[in-house]
């Protein structure tokens, strides 16, 4: 068998959860975080049109069996279904790097990330096991970071932008391969 | 507004341009031994596709993953070398083997042909080895230590395919030269080849040629000594094609170099296939290249070509850059956004979203294109989001055209805008991940797709005309397949 693993070394400081995701931060979620969290998503998902979202992810619409997740057409929808999403937190996650100070100038865009990331957080289970784990990768970390920098610890928000940033990129190549059927 | 001309995906026409190419390429032959000013000198080196050594004192013993090749006289023990040769249309000018001698000798060390090329790297012994037909060609002497002894090996080396040499000496002193394993790449062994086989590109508008997804790791299942197998690493097949087209320069479309963008893979699988076009290259990077920390082996392997803008960076550089072809503008982006300026590399607002617009800005020439790894929109899963802000840029400052790899298909889309719908202003995006790895398939077809076609090899040939471009599909041969057409610029 052809060996497709890639040789990129894992990030330092972090570790797998047992559902296979990046889990030490999300861990770490205070009750206070999760409510302003689930405030703030109740008022911005209808807005965004995210598909089933809301409460624990719906289960994924079936899936064609036996085909590479890459050309899966149900797969296929729910990743172009959140593109503009995703497009949104890219945007939303540049300014939140080097947040801009006093906390008053940061606000903004904190705002503007946990509404990015926690719609994302809360979108339907995409429809291929494998990926599951890896496409939530930093959300919960950019949720937190928003969380962090609204309650006036700048410094930590930051940190956990770019830990949440570090996840993501860690699972692209794992990403790239499910969709390619490896 | 790109035209298409001919969009069939059926075998006959398939046939036909396939009979089209191979006339194409005889008629090429013939201008070359009839006419020099057809034809110029193209030297070639090649590393070895297998290489090991067999020894008389461990009859069933194979030394393949070695990094050097002992040649001893007493007892006997004699390397084996074994170079994969394509692309010539006419016998070459002249073969050179060359191996290095890292010690000094007063005694000859001999090259001699085997006519049999059947033995394998991980396979060969002294109780299976191929005959070695004299007679053999002795080396001068002496030999000065960490010196390279040459071969003229031109009458062992009549056309394409595999070819195997014989090393060994008389001395009872043995040598260890170092092999196609040895990390000091520029001592491993060499076949040079010098040939009358590239064809003068025709006067006029520079011709390109165009693929992502390309060469297999040596280590891949597949790899079957550079060749493949019927549907996977046609990196060789691919780059015969690019060869006969005769390109001006050639867009390599990232992930050139499976599975991790490994600096011994691009030196030896890359090198040996589409590496005989590196000094006309643009390259791109892919995601499979930062399988390598900072797509070392990407940015090593191509040097100043990949980082026009950092001159000396060979790791984690941005990758991207822009150029000029006759009255062309040309970018390329990196469409691993995930893999520059932390993690949101083409973000509104970041370095290369910023670079983007303020490098098109300033070239407004008639005719601009974008050459990506990703692609923004594919009938599949494989479209990236993630560049959409590069997209806005492109569509803002009016490219025509846009290239990208990443799906192992062949996809070409009407016109579009920033937002993916029909605009006969927009660019034209095509989609062209045939460059040999494999081939992945099609889920939902999406808006504005035209031509869509999985399983086939090939390279798209372009011709850059100053208001305009003609674009034509060139297919692997085993994988017939065509689409031609034209675009005009706007």
């Amino acid at each position: 068998m052809e060996d497709r693993r890639m040789t990129e070394p894992a990030l330092p400081g972090r570790r797998r959860d047992a559902s296979g995701g990046w889990g030490v931060i999300a861990r770490r979620v205070t009750p206070v975080v999760v409510a302003a969290t689930a405030a703030v998503l109740v008022g911005v998902l209808p807005a965004a049109g995210a598909p089933q979202a809301g409460g624990a992810p719906a289960a994924p619409p079936a899936a064609q069996p036996g085909s590479a997740p890459g050309i899966d057409p149900a797969v296929q929808k729910w990743f172009k279904d959140r593109e503009g999403l995703q497009i949104d937190l890219n945007n939303a996650l540049l300014p939140a790097q080097k947040l801009p100070r006093p906390l008053a100038a940061a606000r903004p865009v904190c705002s503007r990330l946990l509404k990015a990331a926690g719609v994302l957080a809360a979108l339907s289970r995409v429809p291929s096991t494998p990926l599951e784990a890896p496409v939530r990768a930093g959300l919960d970390t950019f949720v937190q970071a928003a969380t962090t920098c609204l309650a006036g610890d700048l410094p930590q928000a930051e940190q956990l932008v770019a830990q949440g940033l570090a996840a993501r990129t860690a699972v692209s190549e794992q990403i790239d391969e499910i969709l390619d059927g490896d | 507004m790109a035209t298409d001309r001919n969009s069939n995906t059926g075998t006959r026409l398939g046939i036909l341009v396939a009979v089209g190419l191979l006339l194409t390429v005889v008629l090429t032959a013939t201008a070359a031994t009839t006419t020099s000013s057809t034809a110029s000198a193209a030297t070639t080196t090649l590393t070895p596709v297998a290489d090991s050594q067999v020894q008389e004192d461990a009859p069933t013993g194979n030394f393949g993953t070695t990094t050097t090749l002992r040649v001893d006289g007493s007892p006997v023990s004699i390397a084996y070398l074994k170079f994969d040769v394509r692309g010539l249309t006419v016998a070459p000018t002249k073969a050179t083997l060359k191996v290095f001698v890292p010690t000094s000798t007063t005694t000859s060390i001999n090259a001699g042909k085997v006519a049999d090329s059947t033995w394998t790297e991980t396979g060969l012994n002294w109780t299976n080895r191929p005959a070695v037909s004299p007679p053999s060609i002795p080396s001068p002497t002496p030999i000065a230590a960490n010196s390279f002894v040459s071969y003229d090996v031109t009458t062992m080396v009549t056309g394409n395919g595999l070819v195997s040499f014989a090393i060994d000496t008389t001395s009872a002193t043995s040598k260890s030269l170092p092999s196609r394993e040895n990390a000091t790449v520029a001592n491993r062994p060499q076949l040079v080849i010098d040939s009358a086989t590239t064809t003068t590109p025709p006067p006029g508008d520079p011709v390109i040629a165009a693929s992502g997804d390309v060469a297999c790791g040596t280590a891949d299942a597949t790899y079957n000594g550079g060749l493949g197998t019927a549907d996977a690493c046609h990196m060789k097949q691919t780059s015969d094609l690019v060869l006969a087209i005769a390109p001006q320069q050639v867009f390599a479309l990232g992930d050139l170099q499976y599975n991790a963008g490994a600096a011994a893979d691009f030196n030896v699988s890359y090198q040996n296939s589409w590496g005989r076009f590196k000094p006309i290259t643009r390259p791109v990077v892919g995601n499979h290249e930062y399988g390598t920390s900072g797509a070392g082996g990407y940015f090593g392997y191509f040097g100043a070509a990949a980082t026009p803008r950092q001159p000396g960076c060979v790791k984690a550089c941005d990758g991207y850059y822009s150029f000029d072809v006759a009255g062309w503008h040309l970018a390329v982006i990196n469409s691993e956004c995930g893999r520059i300026n932390g993690g949101v590399g083409c973000a509104v607002g970041s370095p290369q979203q910023k670079w983007l617009d303020a490098d098109l800005a300033a070239h407004p020439t008639g005719c601009t294109a974008v050459l990506s790894h990703r692609p923004r929109w594919a009938s599949n899963s494989f479209a990236s989001p993630d560049i959409q802000p590069l997209v806005d840029v492109m569509a803002a400052r009016g490219v025509d055209l846009f290239l990208a790899g990443h799906a192992h298909s062949y996809e070409r889309f009407a016109p579009q805008n920033a937002a993916g719908q029909a605009d006969p202003n927009g660019m034209t995006e095509i989609v062209v991940g045939t460059g040999g790895r494999d081939s992945q398939g099609f889920g939902t077809v999406v808006a504005n797709s035209l031509v869509r076609k999985n399983k086939i090899f090939g390279v798209l040939k372009l011709t850059l005309h100053p208001v305009a471009y003609d674009y034509s599909f060139v297919p692997d041969p085993a994988t017939p397949f065509a689409d031609t057409g034209s675009g005009t610029c706007h």
